[in-house]
């Protein structure tokens, strides 16, 4: 690995998000690929990750890597764009998901760091925040012509509303449309299999090894 | 020994009569979703609801009374804070945070509060005369608290909680001085029952969920959380209070829970994911705890045959020698059915100690 992509890798571990911009810059200066680029910070994204897992890093460290993260993307959004543009025509994404905390239910902690990690992974994420109707996920995932429809539950009280997605989704004839991804703590492999969930991810790095399953997609190849 | 003799007794990791028992910590969902009531109507009067937490309390049996609980975000909210109600199944929060950005924002803060903001709040106002209330009718027999966030949950609610994540690293200075606000703001919220002398005797309860393992390490908690919390106990206690402490997960990682009695707090409530064993064996002898039936997997989704089994393995666990409350691990769910908090209460006085600390297991 070339200097500078070790420097960034560092800085993205370290979450020095008012550092990573210049250092992206340089290292587009210097001719680096944007692929090699952003994987270079998934890769960063991925330790990060590990080390969350392991209990060394804790929602302050995960959050400023993320910030890192995404202010690297930022950077080299034009120009991932362009290359799309030339390429594939459409865009390089591996698909779409409208992503949200269902109603009554406040805790976004969690869901903001699965949709960085997806994000990080090549995933386009809409993020609908907290709190969110069941509603509007369907008229969100309609109007981006989403892939994914993830949902994020944190209380006993509020779960079911995963389950409510699901049959709102049959409801209105847009089951097969749509896959339903679904997470947070008191979900769980089981539930989600008996609610007929097309997904559960234990935690980020989970979250984004299913959304590539439900896409078809297979560890490190695309399609 | 009447109910808070028996807590006051484990809390001086004294040996009661029989075993304390609560069969939650806070209650409140439960309060209003087992009386019809909606967390808007509920604190429309002092009056009903002293009323409703002292004939709930006829049936439950617990031996304390938790006023306020649910109730976190009004004093919040008092200063400017935007509610937002989410029906029975989470109590009030503030959405949006106030987004506390810089050390004006802070002095805003100080001004509001400066200027009465809390005294003036109809519901803060209704809390506190509730919870006078109930101290006056069976503040003899029970032991009656208030409760309220930790200065860590409470800036997490004026500075939004990302925000202060991040900060910790990235501009620690302006959150200590957020802390510094917050833990001024706890005792102004207590302050006229303080100066009023109801909770002498009685109990201050401090849950600091945002400072939780998992959530900070161990260091930050040390920096950030364990300073301000340690300043409520010292001031609460020279009042002459005691004081309840909770924050969840597992304290195991990196010995933090050598951390808790640093607190000073005379009891702290353990989490279902907490091993209950351990911390009596490695903090036992220094704070009194309680805790830790599973709320949501036994004491909700469970039968009292559930119940009764997980509970006797609590007091398996740490109920010897006394220094130990039979309680659910974190606040329960509304949706508890009323069969497995009997099950639990009835455990729970039916479980007596002989003098040396042994426990008379009845079956
Ligand atoms: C922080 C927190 C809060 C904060 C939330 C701030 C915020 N902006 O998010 C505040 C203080 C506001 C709060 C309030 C409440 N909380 Co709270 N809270 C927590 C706490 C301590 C941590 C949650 C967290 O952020 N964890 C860290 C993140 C990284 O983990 P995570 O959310 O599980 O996410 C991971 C995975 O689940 C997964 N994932 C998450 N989402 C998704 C989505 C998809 C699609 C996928 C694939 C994966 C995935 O990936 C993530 C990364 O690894 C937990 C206790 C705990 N330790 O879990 C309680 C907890 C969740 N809260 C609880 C309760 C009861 C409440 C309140 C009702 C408390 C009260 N009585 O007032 C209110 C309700 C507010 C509401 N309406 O939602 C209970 C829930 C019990 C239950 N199961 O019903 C818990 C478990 C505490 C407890 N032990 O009882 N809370």
């Amino acid at each position: 690995m070339s200097e500078i992509l070790k420097q960034l890798s560092e800085l993205v571990i370290a979450g020095k998000r008012a550092e990573v911009p210049d250092v992206v810059k340089k290292a587009l200066e210097d001719n680096i690929d944007v692929d090699v680029i952003v994987k270079t910070m998934s890769d960063a994204m991925q330790v990060v990750g590990e080390k969350f897992n392991k209990g060394e890093y804790f929602i302050t460290e995960m959050l400023l890597s993320a910030h890192a993260f995404k202010a690297g993307f930022e950077v080299l959004k034009p120009k991932l764009e362009e290359k799309a543009a030339k390429e594939f025509g459409k865009g390089e994404k591996l698909g779409r998901i409208v992503f949200g905390t269902v109603q009554n239910d406040i805790h976004d902690i969690g869901k903001n760091m699965v949709e960085s990690a997806l994000t990080a992974a090549g995933f386009e994420v809409y993020d609908l925040g907290i709190d969110v109707p069941l509603e509007k996920f369907i008229e969100e995932a309609e109007k981006v012509n989403a892939d994914i429809i993830a949902a994020c539950a944190l209380l006993t009280t509020t779960m079911d509303q995963t389950k409510n997605l699901i049959e709102l989704l049959k409801q209105k004839g847009l089951r097969d449309k749509y896959k339903v991804l679904i997470g947070g703590a008191p979900l769980s492999q089981e539930y989600a299999d008996r609610i007929g969930a097309d997904g559960y991810g234990e935690d980020a790095f989970d979250a984004v090894i299913v959304a590539k399953r439900l896409m078809g997609i297979e560890e490190g190849k695309k399609n | 020994m009447n109910s808070k003799e028996v807590v006051l007794e484990a809390f001086k990791l004294g040996v009661p009569e029989r075993l304390p028992v609560t069969p939650w910590f806070g209650g409140g969902m439960w309060i209003v979703y087992n009386t019809n009531d909606s967390w808007e109507k509920w604190p429309e009067s002092a009056e009903k609801m002293a009323n409703t937490y002292i004939s709930i309390n006829e049936k439950v049996q617990s031996d304390i009374i938790f006023c306020g609980s649910g109730m976190n975000n009004f004093p919040v909210a008092a200063l400017g804070g935007n509610l937002k109600y989410m029906g029975v199944s989470a109590p009030p929060d503030i959405a949006p945070p106030f987004m506390v950005k810089n050390e004006e924002d802070i002095n805003q803060l100080y001004a509001k509060l400066e200027s009465g903001a809390l005294d003036e709040d109809r519901i803060v106002t209704a809390i506190r005369d509730a919870t006078r209330l109930v101290v006056d009718r069976v503040g003899d027999e029970v032991l009656v608290c208030m409760t309220a966030f930790g200065p860590f949950t409470y800036s997490g609610q004026f500075m939004g909680i990302e925000n202060l994540m991040m900060n910790l690293a990235e501009n620690p200075e302006l959150v200590h001085k957020l802390l510094e606000f917050s833990t001024k703001f706890h005792m102004e919220y207590y302050r006229p029952l303080i100066e009023d002398g109801v909770l002498k005797e009685q109990m201050v309860v401090i849950t600091d969920p945002m400072a939780a393992p998992g959530l900070i390490s161990k260091l930050n908690y040390q920096k950030f959380a364990l300073p301000y919390q340690k300043k409520l106990v010292d001031h609460y206690h020279s009042e002459g209070s005691v004081i309840w402490l909770h924050m969840c997960n597992n304290w195991e990682p990196d010995n933090r829970y050598e951390l808790l009695p640093e607190t000073g707090a005379e009891f702290f409530l353990v989490d279902p994911k907490f091993n209950l064993g351990l911390a009596k064996r490695e903090i036992g002898d220094k704070i009194c705890l309680g805790g830790n039936v599973d709320q949501i997997n036994v004491l909700n989704a469970g039968t009292p045959e559930d119940v009764a089994k997980n509970a006797r393995k609590c007091i398996e666990q740490a109920a010897k020698g006394g220094g130990y409350v039979l309680s659910a691990g974190c606040d329960v769910p509304p949706t508890v059915p009323f069969e497995n908090i009997q099950t639990l209460i009835k455990i729970g006085k039916s479980t007596k100690y002989k003098d040396d600390g042994e426990v008379i297991l009845n079956e």
